[in-house]
């Protein structure tokens, strides 16, 4: 990535920082990254963006495009993107095209969206645009809530697609990929992050319960979940790159990829928490890994797979990793590893770390994975703790047990002692905390391509029905996790999608706190009863406060419930809600069916929720 | 023979009143011009020197201050020994923000928790909206320490969280130090970084 496309991208991404400021900011004299940032932070600045788009896509009364959106949508061969998307660099150039029509977004369509947005020049005049507060309430005056890093992925569109194809991108992913984190409330990426608990207890059961004695919750994958890693990814050809593998695979593919991204920390995070240094062990896994995406170390490493891969375990490191070197005191250990990527790395330092110009030992001895051979440099690896994600293995209950079987050496990318799931036997002795400062492991440069292949496996081993999971027990009906479909005839329309932010409850089920966990992000939790018990009390008012109770009656509560919601919503979408502010909602038998389809998702989320016990869910 | 003191020390306040750009000034000596914001929160260490053989090691928990986030922060302050509250002096409903976290502060947090007010953005004064009366009076009557900051040119910056160090109890024998009878365990009393004594090594603390 050249210089110029680093500033390119963080020009756009202030510029799109800029479009998030409010009112106040514009037309002062000091207005500054100061008030730009801080109306950034404002926690319910509304989505102009998109709904300035959606008004145009109204005012041309333009569905017609919709229907070849669908016919060439309908003939996307998803699995051969899915393999391409796996390839070093993605979509390469293709991911102009390839995007759009991922996002069932047709050039003609978002054509006539952009002539018509063109007069409000609302993205390159920000600031202009945004002088006029009366406006700024009245654009603001919709569904949609913005919030922290949603510029960001905005940004990678912007940079990615040709103006015209923006803003209707950017809609069609917020609408239909985005939408749950795009309320007035956290739940449903905390819904997520409890899905993604589950995933990392069933993926690493130790790991897991060492993170959770740590925290609750795995709130340091938040910033990747909402801002679909955007918020944290170094160059723009990366962030590109993981796109290309989300956009081709269903909304929760995030939650995988996410928890591949905590499960290679695991030596790391498990040295942190030897040490003592729960906080750090946040630093750790908010912040992301040195990747790479180089093409000709990738060739290498697929297709030549069959080389005898170096061994390293006895070769004592050769670098120090930046989390342990030259740590005379807290306060450097803490500069180094407390601040994320961006803050330690600058960008152009970053470009630089693409280039293995300091790791050229692993650049020309390259090994397949070599990431984890880094860390298995240090220390011996246990293979058969926890069994990686095999591609032809059934999922379901038998998983757990096969857990502590020896990984299948059926992936074709990844030799076994390389998975992501491999992990330190034990450290050695030598490396006692009183050596603390001395270097231990060597820095974690990972591939992406292999990140984005593990977190496949992952879903394929346990995928989103996986009864330990609890997905459809957690996340509601109406949740992109499931309104989300490669055909996009069976896509919620934009009005609906846009009409289901409004409804949290079916969005994410509320949440019921596990009773025995330790509350809190530390160990010493003591004063955790007046918290517990005021949430308990809070739930208690909900009408959802029932699901505590495993009762059949319970069940049918909570379904009549969600269906009168859901009713609800379309009785309101027929009668012209002031939420459709933009009217023209065509109530189909198709919505009926779609409807149908989503309540029964909540049946059977509640089903598994009384099958399965309350406690598997958070 | 030194002795380390190790607390936990959690911020919070509105967003963008520069929470995690006074963590940045404070741990990094640093500043952003532009600053990305803190989604979830960020966890910093920072060790204050004392005298000769205390140091204080303060953990920090910097809180996004977005209000969707609020139902995260008992998390953050509940094992808290110190609260740093911050407002921007620019923007008075910060201060109000200020006063409900306190608020929420004195009910849910340890009863000994130390906390700190402050303004920041003082390089901003011009365009001050937050008058240091009204902030002090305030900070007195919740027997808060309180001072004005700028992350900007880190005015006020280490004399904070200095001042917190030397607050808070040190309870181990050796910790016995010049002033520490000023600052008993508990102590709820407010304390004017304006009239307090700098700390060893550290240049008077002025908000002038």
């Amino acid at each position: 990535m050249s210089k110029k496309h680093i500033i390119g991208y963080w020009s756009v991404r202030l510029e799109l920082t800029a479009v998030c400021q409010a009112e106040k900011s514009a037309g002062n004299g000091v207005a500054n990254q100061r008030q730009i940032s801080s109306h950034c932070h404002k926690g319910f600045i509304r989505m102009n963006v998109i709904s300035n788009a959606r008004q145009a896509a109204m005012a041309t009364g333009d569905t017609s495009s919709d229907i070849s959106n669908k016919t060439k949508k309908d003939i996307l061969d998803w699995d051969a993107l899915r393999q391409l998307s796996l390839r070093p660099n993605g979509f390469g150039d293709d991911r102009v095209d390839i995007w759009p029509k991922l996002l069932n977004v047709s050039k003609d369509n978002s054509l006539s969206n952009y002539e018509e947005k063109k007069d409000h020049e609302m993205l390159s005049k920000a600031e202009e645009s945004h002088q006029d507060e009366r406006q700024i309430s009245l654009d603001t005056d919709r569904s949609f809530v913005l919030y922290p890093g949603y510029h960001d992925i905005a940004t990678v569109i912007f940079l990615t697609l040709p103006p015209e194809l923006h803003l209707a991108c950017v809609e069609k992913l917020s609408l239909h990929r985005l939408r749950d984190s795009m309320g007035s409330g956290l739940e449903p990426v905390l819904g997520l992050l409890r899905v993604t608990k589950n995933l990392l207890r069933l993926a690493d059961p130790e790991y897991a319960s060492l993170l959770e004695a740590n925290a609750q919750l795995p709130f340091y994958a938040l910033s990747n979940l909402l801002t679909l890693f955007s918020h944290d990814m170094p160059t723009l050809p990366l962030i590109q790159h993981v796109f290309d593998y989300l956009l081709c695979r269903p909304p929760i593919a995030v939650v995988y990829l996410a928890t591949v991204l905590i499960l290679v920390r695991k030596q790391e995070a498990v040295k942190l928490a030897e040490e003592d240094e729960e906080g750090m062990i946040h630093s750790l896994l908010s912040s992301l890994p040195a990747l790479h995406d180089d093409p000709s170390c990738m060739e290498e490493s697929l297709y030549d797979n069959t080389k005898p891969r170096k061994r390293q375990n006895t070769e004592p490191p050769e670098e120090e990793p930046s989390f342990f070197k030259e740590e005379p005191e807290g306060a450097d250990k803490s500069l180094l590893s407390a601040l994320d990527a961006k803050d330690t790395v600058p960008v152009e330092t970053m470009q630089s770390t693409d280039i293995p110009g300091d790791d050229e030992s692993k650049a020309t001895d390259f090994d397949p994975v070599p990431g984890y051979d880094d860390q298995k440099g240090v220390d011996s690896v246990k293979l058969e703790d926890v069994s990686p994600p095999s591609l032809n293995e059934n999922m379901g209950e038998a998983d757990k047990e096969q857990i502590t079987h020896p990984m299948p050496s059926s992936l074709e990318h990844s030799p076994p002692e390389a998975s992501l799931l491999s992990e330190p036997k034990e450290d050695p002795p030598e490396e006692g905390s009183t050596q603390y400062r001395e270097p231990l492991l060597k820095p974690t440069h990972l591939f992406l391509t292999d990140l984005l292949k593990q977190a496949d496996e992952l879903f394929t081993k346990f995928p989103p029905d996986h009864a330990a999971l609890s997905l459809s027990s957690i996340m509601g009906p109406q949740s992109v996790v499931f309104t989300w479909s490669e055909r996009s005839s069976a896509l919620p329309s934009d009005n609906t999608a846009e009409s289901m932010v409004s409804r949290p409850e079916l969005v994410v089920y509320p949440y019921i706190p596990e009773p025995d966990t330790t509350q809190g992000i530390s160990k010493e939790v003591t004063d955790k009863g007046k918290e517990d018990r005021r949430r308990r009390n809070k739930l208690k008012k909900s009408p959802f406060g029932q699901m505590e109770r495993k009762t059949m009656l319970a069940g049918t509560v909570l379904v009549l419930g969600v269906a009168m919601a859901v009713y609800g919503i379309k009785a309101r979408n027929a009668s012209g809600h002031p939420l459709f502010v933009e009217g023209h909602v065509h109530p189909t038998t198709k919505d009926w069916k779609r409807f149908s389809g989503w309540i029964g998702g909540a049946v059977i989320g509640v089903s598994s929720k009384l099958l399965g016990g309350m406690s598997s869910d958070s | 023979m030194s002795k380390q003191f190790q607390f936990k020390l959690v911020l919070l306040g509105e967003s963008a009143v520069g929470k995690s750009s006074l963590v940045l000034r404070f741990v990094k000596d640093q500043f952003d011009d532009y600053r990305e914001s803190t989604i979830g929160a960020a966890f910093l260490t920072q060790t204050v020197t004392l005298d000769d053989k205390t140091t204080v090691k303060f953990e920090i928990w910097d809180t996004a201050g977005q209000e969707r986030y609020k139902s995260l922060a008992p998390m953050y302050y509940r094992n808290a020994n110190c609260a740093v509250v911050v407002y921007d002096i620019t923007q008075s409903a910060s201060l109000e923000k200020a006063r409900t976290w306190i608020r929420e502060l004195q009910r849910q947090a340890d009863p000994s928790i130390v906390i700190a007010l402050c303004g920041n953005k003082l390089d901003l004064s011009a365009r001050r909206q937050v008058s240091q009366e009204e902030a002090k009076k305030y900070a007195d009557e919740e027997g808060l320490m309180w001072t004005e900051t700028s992350a900007k040119t880190g005015e006020g910056v280490n004399e904070i969280f200095t001042a917190i160090a030397q607050k808070l109890p040190l309870t181990a024998p050796s910790a016995n130090r010049a002033g520490a009878s000023r600052t008993g365990p508990g102590a709820r009393a407010g304390v004017d970084l304006n009239k307090q004594a700098a700390a060893p090594g550290q240049p008077e603390a002025c908000n002038c």
